[in-house]
């Protein structure tokens, strides 16, 4: 016995004293859940691979280098996410707020790109801060829900917590980028239910936020193309040259897919350029087309994985700020999942919400893996393995 | 040795640690998160649902959808065969022109292409609209809108396509008729397939937009003239930009189709019959008192032994070359004037005409063969017929020809001889005794089209009790069969109608001693590198079950008509009937409420006869008057006699 423990001793001086043995003891892997991290892994590369099939003949075969680059970083955010204690974060929530909305600002001194100030250029990367935005409105509404307790929301609660939803909204939507900024909305409401607010709060501030909608429409606030959007989704067979086309050449590229796919490099409404934004928007369309519903049905399933976590994870955590965290990113992965798929598909109107881990972006996927990197924070700080601090 | 600290590991349970939220707490979490949990099933299994719907259950509907996104099929036109005269000489080519056409779904006008356009091809804009609009036939092709424009043009539309969408510039294979006008009708012109003849022949690969024959030849052989299209399948990408070439059938070319018709006989057959018809259009109406209008005439040349037509000819003609490339709407409405007199009508195979006198041929053998009477009996003609029942309605001769047998009853064409034998038959088909007239008009192979090689050909009639009962079903008092039908029967009048391709088949059918051959006008059909893909032979359609001696009997008849008191002895006197012995018949038939329109058949040599001839000028007068002369121009073109002075008109009926 006593030799033993004098092995584990030397051992242990072995761990300690190396990196990897940092590592190691910081993300005991029998508390990691495993199957989130594999399926964020598997994502990561299925969004790669599919990327190098988009746009492999196209001029710039730099998108599937850069989006290698950007996985390689995302991994290392994954892990940076998980490697300090997430109850840390509420102390600094409103330091990471006002950074956030901050950095919203400079994206209107950069050109538009696609007409929307939606990047800062940093030279070899153009980030995108409300995907960041997003995150730290997150963590914000979660502290805050932390701070406030379960019990049901009052009303003053609840205008609190929207006005620190609204402010990056803002922001976001005279980018303009109103499927990121509805995205967080989706987010804040959700985030909110769980938090305690009641289904007439909710309703109340729909129906404000639908006559905003209609009085921006009616004063010109709102660009032609966005009301268009919403309208030609009713049906898009209608005007197929126009603004219906990318959504009918997304269902003749998915329904042509058939049980197997075209194969990897096989599909023609991909390279032939029928899909708009392939490697983008609508990567979705060049999975169901060329992996047939075979491949789009694991890339749904990985997906149903990752949401399955992360409602694990948020029903099991160790607080109350873990469970809304952990909620909050679920939501995010959840509604930019249904949506994005939704629409290529014809079921949800075309917005520009891009599918996580799938879509071409380094901003996107980075803070994608970062969310999933907490998701793992939060799950594996309920055991006391992973309190280990360094 | 397995490391001691391992064991340790595997032993620890992990412990978590206690949770630190309220009870009550911690159940509303895990009701809502249960909540969201299944907003998540619901929402992944419409998704996958859909995705199901979209890919298995349409799968194949949208993989035709991406298929014709990305294919674009492109039509390689056939070269068209040629078609030869009977030596090999040209009659219809195709010959490559530069055109600029137009499709009509591709043009995006909103950029001022047409108004490009009308600069460049120096047309005005409303007229290039105008064709454009004209064909909008669905799924055409392309609409053409100039052809024989100069290179420059092409090239330029070529290197400014981008300004151009829609317009194609470049060559066509057009239809092109050497000889113009030359056997028009019975070449034939091609236009746009029709919907009837595209769902009747859509496996034989005919589309739609497709330039088919719509007459003559060009449409009865149009399945070997016209070759097979090839077909190019191109993919592009979604600017329409060519991105490879999937598949190439290339284009079998048409074979070439020799006809029967010689081209020298029918430069000079038609140019006879445009004389005779002008000839006859000096002759002044005895009856009108008018001059005669001749508004059309035919001329029908053939081998009676092997039915090969030698020259078919149809007055008035018009220029093949109108329709290359599409007709326009001002010619086609020219053509289709009636103040034209129709000049698309195949007047040998479409107009159907009273025989007149060029019947009695039929009438004399039928009575030789039934035994009735004998080339020699006698009857007197008095200008009048009146016996039985034509006491109270007489009928007349057009001469008073006295005693006369009925030998020169052929000769002289007396109509009493006749309406005796036609008498004689109305006794006989009373009395149901022997063969009736109608049944030798049959036998002559009349009432029925000849099967010649070409579209539109007319059946004529030849009417007979049941007919009669039939055509008038509703006015009975017309219903009954007159002795006088039986009678105008035998000189060829009353409902009697043939056409002059009929006429000349019974005149072959005679010199041929009896035997009817099928006329035709298809001597090969010849696959590219002159390899025969098909012959045509000769094809019996009947024989006459006539004694010899009979047919040499009216041979013999018929050789004295252009000679002494014959008929058209007039018109062919400094003919060299010894040694080319003619032998004919005019005729000068009556449709009520018009002018008289003259006949004239004939063969020769008498003997072997090497050549038919027929010749009819509708509302020209009378037969040795205006038919006969135009014969003797053909025959002396045939057997290469020098014309000799003036070719008198006979008088003879």
């Amino acid at each position: 016995m006593q030799n033993s423990s004098v092995q584990i001793e030397f051992a242990s001086g072995v761990v300690r004293s190396s990196f990897l043995g940092k590592l190691i003891k910081r993300f005991p892997m029998r508390i990691l859940d495993k199957a989130l991290l594999g399926c964020a892994i598997a994502l990561g590369l299925f969004g790669v691979i599919v990327i190098y099939s988009a746009t492999y003949q196209s001029s710039s075969a730099s998108f599937f280098k850069r989006q290698l680059l950007f996985f390689i970083a995302g991994i290392f955010f994954m892990f940076l996410g998980a490697s300090f204690d997430y109850r840390k974060l509420v102390p600094y929530s409103r330091v990471i707020y006002f950074l956030s909305v901050f950095f919203l600002l400079p994206v209107f001194l950069f050109p538009a790109a696609g007409g929307a100030h939606r990047w800062i250029s940093l030279g070899f990367f153009d980030f995108q801060p409300s995907e960041i935005a997003k995150l730290a409105i997150i963590i914000t509404i979660a502290s805050f829900v932390a701070d406030k307790g379960m019990e049901t929301t009052s009303n003053r609660d609840f205008l609190k917590a929207f006005g620190i939803a609204i402010i990056p909204m803002f922001f976001i939507s005279i980018q303009p980028d109103m499927g990121m900024a509805f995205s967080i909305f989706v987010i804040f409401v959700g985030m909110m239910l769980i938090g305690g607010a009641r289904a007439r709060q909710i309703i109340a501030l729909c129906l404000a936020g639908l006559g905003l909608f209609a009085g921006a429409a009616k004063l010109g606030f709102l660009k032609p193309y966005q009301i268009s959007r919403v309208l030609t989704f009713v049906n898009p067979d209608m005007d197929p040259l126009h603004t219906g086309y990318n959504l009918l050449q997304s269902k003749i590229a998915i329904g042509s897919g058939k049980f197997l796919g075209k194969g990897l490099f096989g599909g023609t409404q991909t390279n032939l350029d029928f899909i708009p934004s392939h490697h983008t928007d609508f990567i979705f369309s060049v999975v169901g087309e060329e992996l047939g519903f075979v491949g789009a049905a694991i890339l749904l399933l990985l997906f149903g994985v990752l949401i399955w976590r992360g409602i694990k994870i948020a029903s099991t955590a160790k607080d109350l700020f873990g469970t809304m965290l952990a909620a909050g990113i679920t939501i995010m992965f959840l509604f930019q999942i249904v949506v994005n798929v939704g629409m290529t598909m014809g079921i949800v109107p075309i917005t520009g919400i891009t599918l996580p881990f799938m879509s071409y972006g380094g901003s996107s996927l980075v803070v994608s893996y970062f969310a999933v990197g907490l998701l793992l924070n939060v799950g594996m700080r309920r055991f006391p393995q992973g309190n280990l601090e360094l | 040795m397995s490391k001691p600290w391992d064991n340790v590991r595997l032993r620890i349970k992990l412990r978590e640690t206690t949770y630190s939220k309220p009870d009550a707490e911690h159940e509303r979490i895990k009701r809502r998160m249960k909540i969201l949990g299944i907003i998540a099933i619901v929402a992944f299994g419409i998704l996958v649902t859909r995705l199901w719907f979209m890919q298995i259950v349409s799968g194949e509907e949208y993989r035709k959808k991406a298929e014709s996104n990305r294919i674009r099929q492109v039509s390689l036109e056939a070269a068209r065969g040629r078609i030869l005269d009977r030596k090999d000489r040209t009659l219809a080519k195709n010959s490559n022109t530069l055109t600029v056409s137009v499709v009509p779904a591709e043009l995006d006008d909103e950029g001022g292409v047409v108004e490009r356009l009308s600069k460049l091809l120096g047309m005005g804009e409303r007229e290039i609209a105008k064709k454009i609009e004209e064909s909008q036939a669905p799924n055409q092709r392309a609409v053409l809108i100039k052809s024989e424009v100069s290179p420059d043009i092409v090239t330029y539309i070529a290197e400014h396509q981008r300004e151009f969408r829609g317009v194609i510039a470049g060559t066509k294979a057009v239809r092109n008729y050497p000889y113009h006008s030359l056997a028009a009708h019975t070449l034939g012109y091609l236009g746009q397939v029709s919907e009837e003849v595209l769902s009747e022949k859509k496996e034989k690969g005919y589309t739609a937009g497709d330039e088919v024959g719509i007459s003559g030849v060009e449409a009865t052989y149009d399945e070997f003239l016209r070759g097979k299209a090839g077909e190019l399948r191109l993919e592009v990408d979604a600017q329409g930009n060519f991105v490879r070439e999937i598949s190439r059938r290339e284009a079998v070319p048409g074979n070439d189709l020799r006809l029967t018709i010689d081209l020298d006989v029918q430069a000079q057959v038609e140019e006879a019959l445009r004389w005779g018809v002008e000839l006859a259009r000096t002759h002044t109406d005895a009856e009108s008192g008018k001059k005669y209008e001749a508004p059309g005439a035919s001329v029908v040349v053939l081998d009676p032994k092997n039915g090969e037509i030698i020259a078919m000819a149809s007055y008035p003609t018009f220029d093949l070359n109108e329709f290359a490339g599409g007709i326009s709407e001002e010619a086609w409405k020219t053509l289709n004037d009636p103040k034209n007199d129709f000049p698309l009508n195949n007047r040998p195979i479409m107009s159907e005409i009273p025989p007149g006198s060029t019947f009695k041929v039929v009438s004399a053998l039928g009575a030789l063969n039934e035994s009735m009477y004998k080339t020699d009996s006698a009857f007197v003609c008095n200008h009048v017929f009146e016996k039985g029942a034509f006491k109270d309605f007489p009928k007349y001769c057009w001469s008073e020809h006295g005693r006369i047998n009925l030998f020169n009853g052929i000769v002289e064409s007396c109509d009493v001889v006749f309406y005796e034998i036609g008498y004689s038959f109305f006794l006989r088909q009373s009395q149901d005794v022997g063969k009736t007239l109608w049944q030798y008009a049959s036998d002559f192979q009349l009432g029925k089209t000849t099967g010649v090689d070409l579209v539109g050909e007319k059946d004529g009639r030849v009417p007979n009790p049941e007919w009669k009962k039939e055509f008038n079903k509703n006015r009975p008092q017309y219903q009954a069969w007159y002795p006088g039908d039986t009678v105008n029967m035998a000189i060829g009048q009353g409902d009697l109608l043939a056409t002059p391709l009929q006429m000349a088949c019974l005149y072959a059918g005679i010199a041929n001693g009896g035997k009817f051959v099928k006329p035709r006008l298809a001597k090969q059909v010849t696959e590219e590198g002159n390899k025969a893909a098909k012959e045509s032979s000769p094809e019996l359609r009947a024989v006459l079950d006539i004694p010899d001696i009979y047919l040499d009997q009216v041979s013999r008849a018929l050789s004295g008509v252009v000679q002494g008191r014959g008929t058209a002895s007039a018109t062919f006197d400094g003919f060299p009937l010894g040694a080319i012995p003619v032998a004919g018949k005019t005729g000068t038939s009556e449709i009520a409420g018009k002018q008289p329109t003259a006949w004239f058949v004939c063969y020769a040599p008498v003997g072997d006869p090497k050549y038919v001839v027929a010749v009819a000028i509708e509302e020209g007068g009378h037969g040795g008057q205006s038919a006969a002369p135009v014969a003797r121009r053909i025959l002396e073109v045939l057997f290469n006699v020098e014309a000799r002075g003036e070719i008198k008109p006979s008088l003879g009926d």
